[in-house]
């Protein structure tokens, strides 16, 4: 219940500015499908008391006007009146259907619009652990396909209006002309009404198997044309062709049921439409002979009935959609259950001394990963942190950046804690390059300056050049104008970083956090990096996580990660000398290059 | 989006006779089709006149006489009409899905032949969509739209010839609107389907942006950008508005301006016709049918004209289904090696030659077709049976290429390889399949059981061969403790798996293959740590006595190897064994010792747990 309850939440929030297009269609349906059906009524006054004799049926004004005109004799000699009456009937059930059409067009796109930017705006703003924890692909299809499904259904649901108000106005015509022949013509509705929603159910289990056959039919040759090689390499490429032809024939068998069930249900409606035709038609007579009803009745009816058909037919398609866009808004509606960030509230970002950890806990799905973690960065250091892969040191940096909450301890620049710092000022001033980071298929500059509207491309340039990606860039076709990615230039993991590493200087970010980031650069590049970095920024503060101790070594102060915590901390002089782990490791460094040696002194066999 | 080529925006009936061949096997049910709509259309046509004898005959006589009988022929007439419309869906659905199936088979036969470079430069969803997509939308062309065209052009020709039968002055009346309709319409909608391309257009923009920046939203969140990354989305999905709303703009002016002069239309009647009742020129149940009639005949235009159009743009479909089944096959046998080893439909096993499993690299030159740069020049190499070439080099270097020649997925550009001796273009592909047990980087495994998956490397292994080859595998374990065994079905692609049981069944699958040629293609890359040491334990077995190329990543595997090869950014850096690589102190040296040490440090860490732990 709640979730329908989100859902219809969520759809009356996205209607917000359109209420005046569905009060608009609203009025426009309800005058179009007046006009629409005076047309076959002023048809069968023509024909009863123009080129007949029997009196207008019509509002007792509008017979004073046409008795004050001269009746029946001044509308024969002028027929343009006649015609000019039709003409404006005709004009005016168009006016009110191009009005129709214009609020619920209008009305669609702006819901389109107003869902696409609401859950794109929600992903963009929703925390760092819920995009860890979503299936893109899924999200991608709520995206694209649900939300047409929703916006497509709003629409119809008008043209559900539509086909009540068409009902409503020809049966109050119809009931104005003769109740007997209306109530006979009505009985008809519910017949086909209930035969159309019969239909549907009935032939959508079919339509489910069918479809499945069709899904494990594309599934068959997704698994065939995504294995290209293995399929090749054991050379199975007959048995995967028969595969495909019995699976081709199933699904193909399974909509020809589906047609025959169709092609039946069809026609039963078509028979069903005539055999009303049929009724109206031969009780029409009856009546028009018994003179109940005039001839011009007759024709109007005959009008109505025609122009019905369609309408009634449609309910039952109508009624089936509905269940289908109800389940998609669900899905939609379930994104933004997704909690937000906060960029608005929180004091501005100031860092002068020191960001400290304090006795920090944080488990992650029930894994422990630090168990009061403390430690302290000056303003204007250099560390490190050691530790085995899994130790939790990218949790550490995604700690600082808020990426995650500790559930115990707090983690303080300059004595505020981080949680009372401004979401966006903290991110922009504290970056983070990631191992694999990920580039925007857009051009280098645009994804050096992604952060800036108006790219200056100076700094552009200057980003480029500490980050050592300058020459590579320039050494492309279109230099910094070159697309990366799928529709441009591949870059190799070396120059992703170095343009990720390029985009954090853009920032202005003056702590920067390296987490492996460097691991795909050579070590000549790495050191001309750093140096850059320490010449151009003032007062810059690194973070450097890291496997190997050549890399960290040059820190000012490295700390070692075991269990939770810090266990070591120190300069590189320092801890090679003292016992501990770090004195192991750098022992084992060394055991490693005297060992490669030997290996390589050994004799071949 | 992917394109393949450029496609032509006119219609080309050379591109759609490549089509016919396909429904002449359905003539039948196509000459029942045309019969059936032309049939019904002039039941529909013909459904008013039974109106005008009602209104001639009984209400302008004042009499009932009869009217039993004209119900009569009225229901059996409505009968018959709903026997027509079974027929007709019937044979248009045989047709439809016919047709599509026949094209959906010759197509996916025609890729079982192509090479891996196809696959290489094209992607999966591009040719799956050729074959489900557009042979579905063929079948629905020459079926239910052919079927349509048929029915709404006949239709509308019985109506206009009976108007101008009825009354020649009324009938050319109406006419002359029916014309008018249809020059606007069929403007319009080749206006609508421009603008309907530069809508589509922009959605896929939409979802190529909601793509990317849910992809990258982490990211987004470490620079704190959101707020530019929302704008810009922001112009592309008001873009998206605008064009949306240009189409239904036009679709909106266009279909009242038709009803209205629809109506005009039944005005203009009118007002002719009433003098002539009045003048007993025209009979009263003569008027109704033409008001009948002009009523209707706004449907058949609209659908008429909606139709034809839409048949020109699916020239774009016909083109993309022509251009596939033209891809060539760009390693194919010759016409000779075909006659003796047969091809990969009819192999004849019987002539093809033991294999020994010497590899010899000739003056080999190779560049992908995709690219200018060649990746390998002269290159020379002897690897004699038994031997074991790692290739080695970080990812994305192009440590597949030698592996992709060796198993000819590629030709060389130049120079040749020879398998035994023998250049292997002088036997046949299926000869040199025949002969290799390969493992994958993913493991590749098909729904089904895991006794088929094994089994795919030689269905007719016996019960036994696919235990011992899981035995070897270090699968049987696992298997056994699978509810119903080998025979649990694994899900599409084996999803049911992890993907380190997964591997250890593609493992078996190449044991079972027995070819004396052995790829490992970064077998443990995708694995857990568990089964890398599994695998890596038993790769040494595995290798025994075949020719066999390993392609990794960790060198500490691959040291043992008889000949390591270096490779980087495509081209080979250095060559050796392990030892001389060493001895070079170059990228090899260099690489092997801090992936060493990694590993070392993760060792002592782990350790340093351990014993903390107990």
């Amino acid at each position: 219940m709640s979730e329908k309850k989100r859902s219809f939440r969520y759809l009356l929030k996205q209607l917000k500015g359109s209420w005046k297009f569905i009060w608009a269609a609203v009025i426009f349906i309800v005058f179009g499908a007046f006009f629409e059906f005076l047309g076959p009524k002023l048809i069968g006054v023509a024909v009863d008391s123009v080129m007949g004799t029997a009196p207008f049926d019509l509002p007792r004004a509008a017979i004073d006007y046409i008795e004050k005109l001269g009746g029946r004799e001044f509308l024969l000699q002028h027929l343009y009146v006649i015609i000019g009456v039709f003409a404006f009937v005709a004009i005016m059930t168009a006016v009110c259907e191009m009005g129709r059409l214009y609020s619920s067009h209008n009305l669609g796109e702006n819901l389109g619009y107003n869902m696409r930017q609401s859950i794109f705006d929600h992903l963009q703003m929703a925390s760092f652990g819920y995009h860890k924890s979503v299936r893109t692909g899924d999200i991608i299809q709520r995206c694209s396909s649900d939300i047409d499904l929703v916006r497509n259904f709003v629409v119809e649901f008008t043209q559900l209006a539509r086909v009540v108000a068409k009902i409503a106005i020809a049966y109050w015509f119809m009931f104005g002309i003769s109740i007997k022949l209306a109530l006979i013509s009505f009985i008809s509705v519910p017949a086909i009404s209930v035969f159309s929603v019969a239909f549907n159910k009935k032939i959508a289990k079919e339509f489910t198997y069918a479809d499945e056959a069709e899904g494990d039919l594309q599934a068959l040759a997704q698994e065939n044309l995504s294995a290209p090689r293995v399929v090749r390499a054991f050379g199975r490429q007959k048995w995967e062709l028969d595969r495909f032809g019995a699976q081709n024939q199933e699904f193909t068998d399974r909509w020809v049921k589906v047609g025959d069930l169709l092609a039946v249900f069809w026609a039963g409606g078509d028979i069903l439409t005539v055999f009303q035709v049929i009724l109206v038609l031969c009780a029409s007579t009856v009546l028009a002979v018994k003179g109940q009803v005039t001839t011009g009745d007759m024709v109007s009816f005959m009008a109505f009935n025609g122009m019905l058909s369609w309408p009634i037919r449609s309910l039952g398609r109508i009624i089936g959609d509905l269940s289908k866009a109800t389940v998609a808004l669900g899905r939609i509606a379930e994104i933004t259950d997704a909690p937000l960030e906060d960029y608005e509230s929180g004091v501005p970002f100031s860092f002068e001394k020191e960001i400290v950890f304090e006795d920090v806990h944080f488990a992650f799905d029930n894994l422990t990963v630090f168990e009061g973690l403390s430690l302290t960065i000056k303003k204007g250091q250099t560390v490190a942190v050691l530790g085995a892969s899994g130790s939790g040191k990218s949790i550490m940096l995604a700690l600082l950046c808020r990426f995650y909450t500790p559930q115990k301890g707090r983690i303080t620049i300059d004595g505020v804690d981080v949680k009372d710092i401004n979401l966006k000022d903290l991110r922009r001033n504290i970056s983070l390059v990631m191992q694999e980071p990920f580039l925007f298929s857009k051009t280098i500059k645009e994804n050096i300056a992604i952060t800036d509207k108006d790219i200056d491309f100076g700094r552009v340039q200057q980003a480029a050049k500490i980050a050592c990606i300058h020459d590579s860039v320039l050494s492309f076709r279109d230099g910094y104008d070159t697309i990366v990615g799928e529709k441009g230039v591949t870059l190799s993991g070396g120059q992703k970083q170095r343009v990720a590493i390029a985009r954090t200087i853009y920032t202005g970010a003056n702590v920067l956090m390296f987490d492996d980031s460097l691991s795909a650069v050579d070590a000549v590049t790495d050191k001309a990096i750093r140096a850059n970095l320490a010449a151009h920024t003032k007062d810059l503060t690194c973070v450097i996580i890291g496997q190997r101790v050549n890399t960290l070594m040059q820190a000012d102060t490295i700390f070692v990660l075991d269990k939770g915590r810090i266990v070591q901390q120190g300069s590189h002089e320092y801890l090679a000398n003292v016992d501990g782990i770090y004195r192991e490791i750098v022992k084992i460094q060394q055991d490693i290059i005297e060992k490669t040696q030997a290996e390589a002194g050994e004799e071949d066999v | 989006m992917y394109e393949e080529h450029a496609l032509a925006d006119k219609f080309n009936i050379e591109e759609w006779k490549r089509i016919f061949p396909f429904l002449k096997p359905y003539k039948k049910e196509l000459a029942w089709l045309m019969f059936t709509c032309v049939f019904t259309a002039f039941f529909d046509a013909f459904f008013p006149l039974m109106t005008k004898y009602a209104i001639n005959n009984f209400i302008q006589l004042r009499t009932t006489d009869g009217l039993v009988l004209f119900t009569a022929v009225f229901v059996l007439l409505a009968v018959i009409q709903g026997w027509g419309s079974v027929v007709y869906s019937q044979k248009a659905i045989v047709i439809e899905m016919g047709v599509g199936r026949d094209m959906r088979y010759k197509l996916y036969r025609h890729i079982q032949e192509l090479s891996i470079e196809y696959f290489n430069v094209t992607p999966v969803g591009f040719i799956l969509a050729r074959v489900m997509n557009d042979t579905n939308s063929m079948g629905g062309m020459f079926s239910w739209r052919l079927a349509m065209i048929v029915f709404q052009s006949s239709y509308l020709v019985f109506i206009l010839v009976n108007m101008l039968v009825l009354d020649l002055k009324l009938g050319l009346i109406v006419t002359l609107v029916v014309l008018v309709l249809g020059v606007i319409t069929a403007y319009v909608q080749r206006r609508l389907i421009v603008l309907n391309r530069e809508a589509r257009k922009q959605h896929s923009k939409v979802t190529a942006a909601y793509n990317e920046y849910i992809t990258g939203a982490q990211t987004v969140k470490s620079l704190a950008g959101e707020q530019l990354i929302m704008d810009e989305f922001g112009e592309i999905n008001r873009e998206m508005q605008r064009r949306t709303m240009r189409v239904r703009n036009l679709e909106r002016t266009f279909m009242p301006v038709i009803a209205a002069l629809a109506s005009m239309c039944v005005a203009l009647v009118i007002s002719v016709s009433v003098p002539m009742v009045e003048n007993m020129a025209l009979d009263v149940g003569t008027l109704a049918v033409f008001i009948s009639y002009t009523f209707s005949i706004l449907g058949p235009v609209q659908e008429l004209c909606q139709c034809l159009n839409n048949t020109v743009s699916l020239q774009a479909n016909v083109e993309r289904v022509n251009r596939l089944m033209d891809a060539t096959v760009a390693v194919d046998d010759s016409e000779k090696v075909k006659n003796i080893y047969g091809d990969i439909y009819n192999a004849k096993p019987h002539n093809w030659e033991k294999i020994k499993g010497d590899i010899e690299f000739c003056d080999v030159s190779f560049k992908y077709p995709d690219s200018d740069k060649y990746v390998l020049e002269n290159f020379n190499l002897k690897i004699e049976a038994g031997t074991c070439v790692a290739i080695v080099g970080a990812t994305g270097a192009g440590k597949s290429t030698l592996v992709n020649l060796v198993c000819r997925f590629f030709e060389p550009t130049k120079g040749k390889i020879l398998i035994d001796g023998v250049d292997y273009r002088n036997r046949s592909l299926l000869w040199l399949e025949s002969q290799l047990s390969y493992v994958l980087q993913s493991p590749h495994l098909f729904s089904g059981t895991v006794l088929e998956n094994i089994k795919y490397a030689k269905p007719d292994a016996t019960m036994e061969q696919v235990v011992a080859a899981a035995k070897r595998a270090q699968a049987h374990g696992f298997i056994q403790k699978l509810p119903e065994g080998y025979n649990t079905d694994i899900g599409q692609g084996g999803d049911k798996l992890s993907t380190g049981q997964k591997q250890l069944i593609s493992i078996a699958r190449a044991i079972l293959a027995d070819g004396r040629i052995m790829v490992m293609d970064e077998a443990t890359s995708s694995v857990d740590t568990k089964t890398e040491q599994l695998i890596n334990a038993m790769t040494a077995d595995l290798l025994k006595d075949k020719t066999s190329f390993i392609i990794a990543h960790r060198l500490s595997t691959v040291k043992n190897a008889d000949i390591i090869i270096l490779v980087d950014e495509g081209r080979i850096v250095e060559m050796g064994t392990h030892r001389q690589l060493l001895r070079k102190g170059g990228a090899y040296y260099h690489l092997y010792t801090s992936q060493w040490e990694e590993d070392e440090q993760d060792k002592f860490f782990k350790k340093l747990q351990d014993n903390k732990d107990f």
